[in-house]
């Protein structure tokens, strides 16, 4: 017992050091930062704020004309994009998608959104009020989760991917759906009464959205595949049967082989055509 | 291995945050510092746990659970960065001076050693460096006398009142908060 107090003691002592763990001070800096602490991050909430006020009135007086003045919609014409709904739930459009909702009824018992495209949905968790995606041909019900879903093909199939969380997947009019969790992926045949469970194809559908790949103890051709089909470039590597656990950015392809080889030992070609 | 729970009722208000800040900030730090190791990197990462807990305090956080919340939280963090540092070793557990504690241990020892840091601190400053050169240094008596210029007995009843004070602090049943 004497023994535990005198280890306690010797601990304390090895760091003890006059004025440091300042309740006080730490304490009036955190909340008397709350205003201009994290302003990197303010500023990058309210510029995603700021571009979907500004997506809402463009969307609003070109595809609503001014007869629905509650109907939000978002569209990505540019590139990918990122919005907050009210809740902040974060919402990466990939080109060409729309989201569009009712601010009035938004968050009262439901949030209830229509969608067209590929979209990346982070939803805020909230057991009040399901968020309720709805597309052309399926319907995706959650809690609180992160996923994707993806009717960009529209004469096939549309899509699921779940990052992480719980989702029921449905037809648009289908009674009965199929539960989706973590890396699993759901396809739903148009004309179909229920979708199907699926593997994704690669180990991370979303990469698009999230700007990460995520590897873990993956074979290095399946790496390469979808590096090959992300950035559209043909790559062989010099070696097979290797696995690979790491994560990278997708924003420099460069680095990404540099790690890779470097990690490896091994080399990536890229086919010149 | 994470633990997170963003989604229970009962509003925290500013008065709870407050409360526990000044109740936790302490044995919080120093359970960090039983997995980082020093002393700056602790008071940051404690720092940032509960800045993330402010900016989210309007959202609801269940005040009921907010101590053992506030530990995963920051232990969670302690992991991150020592696993970030090291990509072999992603065994990480805490550790006093000589061996690996348990997480219930350490973060009752934590709380013991909030205690004693606040006891030093309060200690009369002529007091607490005697205190330190004998116990964190391990000077004699009769060399932290002629370093500080005072008698040995002066040195001698110095400590006897830093142990008792230190002691007591530990053993006190816990009425006053870290300040």
């Amino acid at each position: 017992m004497k023994d535990k107090e005198e280890r306690k003691l010797q601990f304390v002592l090895r760091y003890y050091t006059y004025g440091k763990l300042d309740t006080q001070k730490a304490l009036r800096k955190i909340i008397g930062e709350r205003q201009s602490h994290p302003f990197g991050r303010r500023w990058l909430y309210f510029s995603g704020i700021a571009a979907a006020i500004f997506l809402c009135i463009v969307g609003y007086h070109t595809l609503w004309n001014g007869k629905e003045p509650h109907i939000v919609c978002l569209t990505a014409e540019a590139g990918v994009s990122r919005h907050f709904l009210p809740d902040s739930t974060l919402l990466v459009l990939s080109k060409g998608a729309t989201v569009s909702y009712d601010a009035d009824t938004y968050g009262k018992e439901c949030r209830a959104v229509n969608l067209s495209g590929k979209v990346y949905f982070s939803v805020r968790r909230n057991v009040h009020a399901p968020f309720l995606a709805t597309s052309n041909y399926a319907q995706v019900k959650v809690l609180g989760t992160e996923f994707e879903v993806d009717e960009s093909r529209q004469d096939t199939a549309t899509r699921v991917y779940v990052r992480s969380g719980k989702v029921v997947f449905k037809a648009r009019y289908g009674k009965n759906g199929i539960v989706l969790t973590k890396d699993m992926c759901g396809v739903l045949t148009h004309g179909d009464e229920m979708p199907v469970v699926s593997r994704p194809a690669l180990p991370n559908p979303s990469a698009w959205a999230t700007g990460k790949f995520v590897y873990r103890n993956t074979p290095i051709e399946e790496v390469l595949k979808e590096l090959s089909l992300y950035y559209g470039t043909p790559l062989y590597s010099s070696a097979h049967y290797r696995k690979i656990t790491g994560e990278f950015k997708t924003d420099n392809l460069e680095e990404i082989i540099a790690l890779i080889e470097k990690t490896l030992d091994i080399k990536i070609t890229k086919e010149s055509r | 291995m994470r633990i997170y729970q963003s989604h229970l009722g009962m509003d925290i208000n500013t008065k709870i945050f407050r409360e526990h800040f000044i109740q936790y900030y302490r044995p919080l730090c120093l359970f960090a510092l039983h997995y980082l190791k020093d002393i700056d990197d602790a008071e940051d990462t404690v720092q940032d746990c509960f800045m993330e807990l402010w900016r989210r305090k309007d959202r609801g956080v269940d005040a009921s659970g907010l101590k053992s919340y506030l530990y995963s939280m920051v232990r969670n963090r302690c992991i991150d960065i020592l696993k970030k540092d090291s990509l072999i070793d992603s065994n990480v557990q805490p550790s006093d001076l000589e061996e690996i504690l348990s997480d219930e241990e350490c973060e009752e020892w934590a709380y013991d050693e909030a205690r004693m840091w606040t006891a030093i601190d309060a200690l009369p400053e002529k007091c607490r460096e005697v205190f330190l050169l004998a116990k964190r240094e391990g000077l004699k008596y009769e060399e932290i006398a002629v370093r500080l210029h005072i008698s040995v007995h002066t040195v001698k009843n110095q400590m006897s009142k830093a142990i008792k004070t230190v002691k007591a602090g530990v053993q006190k049943v816990y009425l006053f908060f870290f300040g």
